[in-house]
This record gives C-alpha cells, sequence and structure tokens, in this order.
C-alpha cells in the first residue's frame, strides 16, 4: 500500500487513527501491529511471513544473546547475524552473485529471479542494530513479543525508512505523548512529504524519463537537464516518504529521527552525507565504521575502512555493479576529500564549494538511475561533450521552456528557505498557514486523481 | 527449548519457506501457443475475442515486439471490463514494466466506469494480476480465479 495512494489516505489511515484514538492506552501497541501488518500484506500476501518470521527470530535470538553474554559467549550472536544476512542475501543478492559467477567462469546457471520483498533491507537492518544494542548491553531485551514485532513493522516506516533504531524508541513502545499539537505537527509534515512526492517528484521523474527516451535527439544541455530533474525527483521522493512517515509517527506519538536535512545545500560531499539518508549513515557508521577501528587506526587501514563501508552503502542499495560503483565512487571522493583537496575545496568561495558538491552528486546520481554500466558511462559522455552530441538542440529547447518553472520550483524548495517561511507564517498568522496547508492538500490529491501509478523510488530497496 | 534446538527449529522453518517461495515463483518454459491453448479450453475465455498488437499497445503501451510472446483476450460486448493478458519476457526484470503498465491500465478502467457502472468496477477491483517467473498474468472476469488457476497449472 503506498502512502500516496486515495486508498491510503481516504480509507486506511483515517480508520486506524480512529480505532487508535479510541482504544484505551494500552490497546494502542496492539491495533498499531494489526495495522501494520495489513499495510505490509495488502501488497505482500506471502512475505509478511518472512516479517513476522524475522521479528519472531530476532526476538527470541536476542533473549539467547542477552543470556549467553553474561558467559562470554557468542555464537547465538553470530548465528542470528548469519540467518539474518542470509534472508537479505538470498532474496537480493543470490541472482546477482550467480549472475556474476556465470560472466566470470563463462558457464551458464539457470535460477527463478525472485521478487524482492518489500522493505527487506530496511527491517533486517532494525533488526540487526537491535540484536547488536543487546549484546552491546546499549538496551535491554525485550521480552514482550509484541512490542517487539511492533518496532519491526511499524507501518509508517516499515518500507523505506528512516531505519529507525531500537534504542531510540524503546521507551516510546512503552510510553508516548499523544496530544493535538503532536498530531497538527503531524499532519503539517504529511502534507508536506505527500506533495513533494505527489507535485514534485512524480512530475521531475517524468521529465527524466522524456530525457532518457530522446536518445538520437540527446545533447549535452538536455543531459544535464535530465539529470538535474533526477537529482530533485530521487530528494524529493524519498525524503517526501521520510517527510510522511515522521509525520504519521508524530501522529501516533512517536518521534522518528530526521532522516535529511537540505542535503543539496552541502559545500562538501563530506557534508552531503552527513545531510542525506541519515538513518543509513548513522547505521553503518555505529555498527560497521566504528567497530572497525573509524578514523583512530593508520591512513592505510582507515582507508580500507571507508572503501569497505562505502561499498557495502553501495550493495545495500541494490544488487548490482553500478550500486557498488556508485558506493565506491563516494568512498574514493571521501577519501579524497579528507586526505588531498578537502583543505583547498574548504578555502574556496562559497558559491565554489556548492557547485563542486552538486556536480558529484549528479554524476553519482547517474550510476544510480541507469543500471547498465555501459548505459550510464554514455549518458556521462553525452554529459560531458564526449558522446559526439550537440550542446544544445531544439528537444532541449522545448523541454527547458515546458519545465523550467517547475525545475526552478523545486530547486528552491529543495533548500530550507520555504519550510522555513512557512513554519514563520503558520506561527504568525496560523488560519492563514491552515487555509494554505489546506490548499496544498486539494491540489496533491488532484495531481493524485489524475496521475498515473508511481511508487516510490526506494522500495526496490 | 534449549538454544540449539530453537536454532535447528528457526533455521528448517526458513529454509522450508524460501523453498516454498523458490517453488511457487518457479515456472517452466512452455510455448505461448500452449498456453493459448490451455486458456481457450475455459469457456470464459473462448467467450472473448482475441485482441491484436495494435489493442495490447492501445490499451497498455506495451509493445508486443518487446517481448517473447503476448496473449491478450477482450470481451466482445461494448461495456464489458473482460480482459486476459499474459506476456512472457526474457527475464523476470524485462516483464517488470507490465505490471505497471497493467495497475495504470486497471486505474483508467475503474476512472471511466466510476459512478454508472457498479458491475465493472467490481469486477475490476477483483482483478488478478502476478508474475511467475518470466510470465505476468492479468485477468479481469468473473472466473478469474479459475483462469488463473488454469494458467497455473500449465507453466
Amino acid at each position: 500500500m503506498l502512502f500516496s495512494s486515495i486508498f491510503f489516505i481516504f480509507y486506511f489511515l483515517p480508520v486506524v487513527l480512529f480505532l487508535y484514538y479510541a482504544v484505551p492506552k494500552k490497546a494502542k501497541n496492539t491495533v498499531l501491529l494489526i495495522a501494520s501488518i495489513i499495510f505490509y500484506s495488502w501488497g505482500e500476501p506471502v512475505y509478511v511471513f518472512l516479517m513476522i518470521f524475522s521479528a519472531i527470530f530476532n526476538y527470541f535470538m536476542a533473549i539467547d544473546i542477552a543470556r549467553e553474554k553474561k558467559h562470554g559467549k557468542k555464537s547465538t550472536l553470530i548465528f542470528t547475524v548469519v540467518m539474518n544476512l542470509l534472508i537479505l542475501g538470498f532474496f537480493k543478492y543470490y541472482g546477482f552473485l550467480l549472475d556474476t559467477v556465470s560472466s566470470v567462469f563463462g558457464v551458464s546457471i539457470n535460477y527463478t529471479p525472485l521478487p524482492l520483498p518489500i522493505g527487506i533491507s530496511f527491517y533486517t537492518f532494525q533488526a540487526m542494530s537491535y540484536i547488536f544494542d543487546v549484546y552491546r548491553d546499549n538496551v535491554k531485551v525485550q521480552i514482550n513479543p509484541l512490542k517487539f514485532t511492533l518496532y519491526l513493522s511499524l507501518f509508517p516506516q516499515l518500507i523505506a525508512g528512516p531505519i529507525v533504531k531500537y534504542k531510540d524508541v524503546a521507551e516510546q513502545l512503552d510510553n508516548r505523548v499523544i496530544n493535538l499539537n503532536l498530531i497538527g505537527q503531524g499532519v503539517l509534515r504529511f502534507i508536506i512529504g505527500l506533495a513533494k512526492k505527489v507535485i514534485l517528484a512524480n512530475s521531475l521523474g517524468a521529465l527524466f524519463e522524456t530525457v532518457r527516451a530522446l536518445d538520437s535527439d540527446m545533447s549535452v544541455l538536455a543531459a544535464w537537464l535530465g539529470i538535474a530533474a533526477y537529482t530533485l525527483q530521487i530528494y524529493f521522493d524519498f525524503s517526501g516518504y521520510s517527510d510522511m512517515a515522521i509525520g504519521l509517527g508524530k501522529m501516533m506519538g512517536f518521534d522518528f529521527m530526521e532522516n535529511f536535512n537540505y542535503p543539496y545545500i552541502s559545500k562538501s560531499i563530506t557534508e552531503f552525507w552527513r545531510r542525506w539518508h541519515i538513518s543509513l549513515s548513522t547505521w553503518f557508521r555505529e555498527y560497521v565504521y566504528i567497530p572497525l577501528g573509524g578514523n583512530r587506526v593508520k591512513v592505510h587501514r582507515h582507508i580500507i575502512n571507508l572503501l569497505i563501508v562505502w561499498g557495502l552503502t553501495g550493495l545495500w542499495h541494490g544488487a548490482s555493479w553500478n550500486f557498488v560503483a556508485w558506493g565506491l565512487y563516494y568512498g574514493i571522493l571521501l577519501i579524497l576529500e579528507k586526505y588531498v583537496f578537502g583543505k583547498y575545496i574548504a578555502k574556496a568561495p562559497a558559491w565554489v564549494q556548492h557547485v563542486y558538491a552538486m556536480v558529484i552528486v549528479m554524476v553519482g546520481w547517474v550510476f544510480f538511475s541507469i543500471e547498465s554500466i555501459s548505459d550510464a558511462g554514455g549518458y556521462l559522455a553525452d554529459m560531458f561533450f564526449l558522446g559526439g552530441e550537440p550542446v544544445i538542440n531544439s528537444e532541449f529547447i522545448y523541454l527547458l521552456r515546458t519545465n523550467l518553472l517547475m525545475v526552478l520550483i523545486a530547486a528552491v524548495c529543495a533548500g530550507p528557505r520555504p519550510y522555513k517561511k512557512f513554519m514563520e507564517l503558520i506561527n504568525r498568522i496560523p488560519a492563514l498557514g491552515m487555509v494554505l496547508l489546506f490548499g496544498l492538500f486539494i491540489i496533491t490529491i488532484a495531481f493524485l486523481i489524475f496521475s498515473s501509478y508511481n511508487p516510490f523510488l526506494y522500495f526496490r530497496f | 527449548m534449549t538454544g540449539i534446538v530453537k536454532k535447528i527449529v528457526f533455521g528448517v522453518i526458513l529454509l522450508a519457506f524460501l523453498f516454498y517461495v523458490y517453488s511457487d515463483q518457479n515456472a517452466k518454459d512452455v510455448s505461448m501457443d500452449k498456453i493459448k491453448e490451455a486458456m481457450l479450453k475455459d469457456e470464459s475465455v473462448a467467450a472473448m475475442e482475441e485482441g491484436t498488437a495494435r489493442d495490447v499497445m492501445h490499451y497498455f503501451g506495451v509493445d508486443v515486439s518487446s517481448y517473447e510472446g503476448v496473449i491478450y483476450f477482450k470481451g466482445m460486448e461494448a461495456l464489458s471490463v473482460n480482459e486476459l493478458l499474459i506476456v512472457k519476457g526474457a527475464s523476470r526484470d524485462a516483464v517488470a514494466p507490465v505490471r505497471d503498465a497493467i495497475d495504470s491500465r486497471v486505474d483508467s478502467q475503474i476512472k471511466t466506469f466510476d459512478g454508472y457502472g457498479p458491475e465493472q468496477v467490481a469486477l475490476l477491483n477483483d482483478h488478478i494480476v502476478f508474475q511467475k517467473g518470466n510470465y505476468i498474468f492479468y485477468c479481469t472476469d468473473e472466473h478469474s480465479g479459475r483462469i488463473a488457476e488454469e494458467f497455473r497449472d500449465v507453466i
């Protein structure tokens, strides 16, 4: 089920919220758990059992891990991590592995590719964060299986994050505050996220697809326009989902971590990754990078640590070489920023720093948006005058004329100012703010009714 | 339950689930002629008329030449929403976009009949669509469940 669907907004959510607010406090978790399972099974009637299995398995294993730890053993920890990785690997990576083996050894291995269970990368990482934190004594083991299953299956963030760590919501599973102020904040956040997805991301996605289809009519500027559209699309798509998830959480008394902090205002790649998909970056930092030694090691070891983390980050996003290349691209750039040219970039004028960061990010999105490495290379060649395409042609002028306003609005909205101004207006003249928000909601619904099916980009991860 | 027994139980349950999922998704390589022959044995499908490649492009935006085979049948009456579409691709990923095309088609049909065709809307809401191996199956019909089972039996 999509957040940006009429069924979710006008049927599922109102019914769930009504029941959630109507029942006494001790029944709220049960209502949420049932709603979450229905939400997931709507699109994944078989794979819902995998998610429930994951919850039950990790629940029991965590209890054993806590017990074993007292005797200095970690066999259950290893078993649990291996099983979680096996589940993730089976559904996400076995096809990639067999294809790679086939091409390396020149053999043909036949297999049946499996559909990826939605959200598996997110809920598996959440489960593993809990397991690691139990082992490290960062959290108390959860003895109530319903509460743990609720943590893993919470429908607002189940499918595309933010990746919520158990220690961040453990207290909220027992006690959470629900009041009109928080509900209002949640509704506002949800509507803004919905508008980002439906009005901006979907329209920008259509522009990118149009550019991709240009083929022989491609030009250098059209290639840049296309990747600029994708750059904005993926931000509004993913951050829109995160806004909706955080907003829904607030409506139900949960406080999920922020996942984005205006990444496109960054002046370096290091800063970009502090602002983009924050929940994933912090997960890798806490459970992979720091255990590997982080930056408190010799330079060569630090470089290896960064390459491991960024190779894994790329692989997390998808089982194909373009994602590995995308991850390593960032790993190498972060190493270069840290040890080679970061200090020079920091001394450049602010606009130069910003252009530098955005060009690097846009080039990165080429690998991300185009799965075939050779096609991505071809697109990059078009962007950098190497594809033999003209700099400008009539197709580009037509696309620019018909989409310039949308791209400009999107670029401005990717910065903090519009949201800040809107919040100031709401605080100063609440009635006007409410009218504007309601207007935005109506426009979004109109877009939704007349748009075709547009799932979120991050659902495939 | 001791730790080791618990681990074995979880391992066995997981393996059984993975085996089930794999075999459920597995499909034999059957020719489209054989599938069509089997489908036409169903009286509901036999009552429909076969659509052309142009119909598939017109209604679904799907270019038949991009796939290994396409079967399309449509109800004969003007206001009928009954349809059967089976697409075979070179790989599972190759037919994935057809799923979006089918979702768009169903949405568009529901919008068309919303308000004056409650029977058609009910049928469309009960449509069946699934992917098995390199095949994608879509059917809107009073007996779509039966037709889907017949398709599963063939592949």
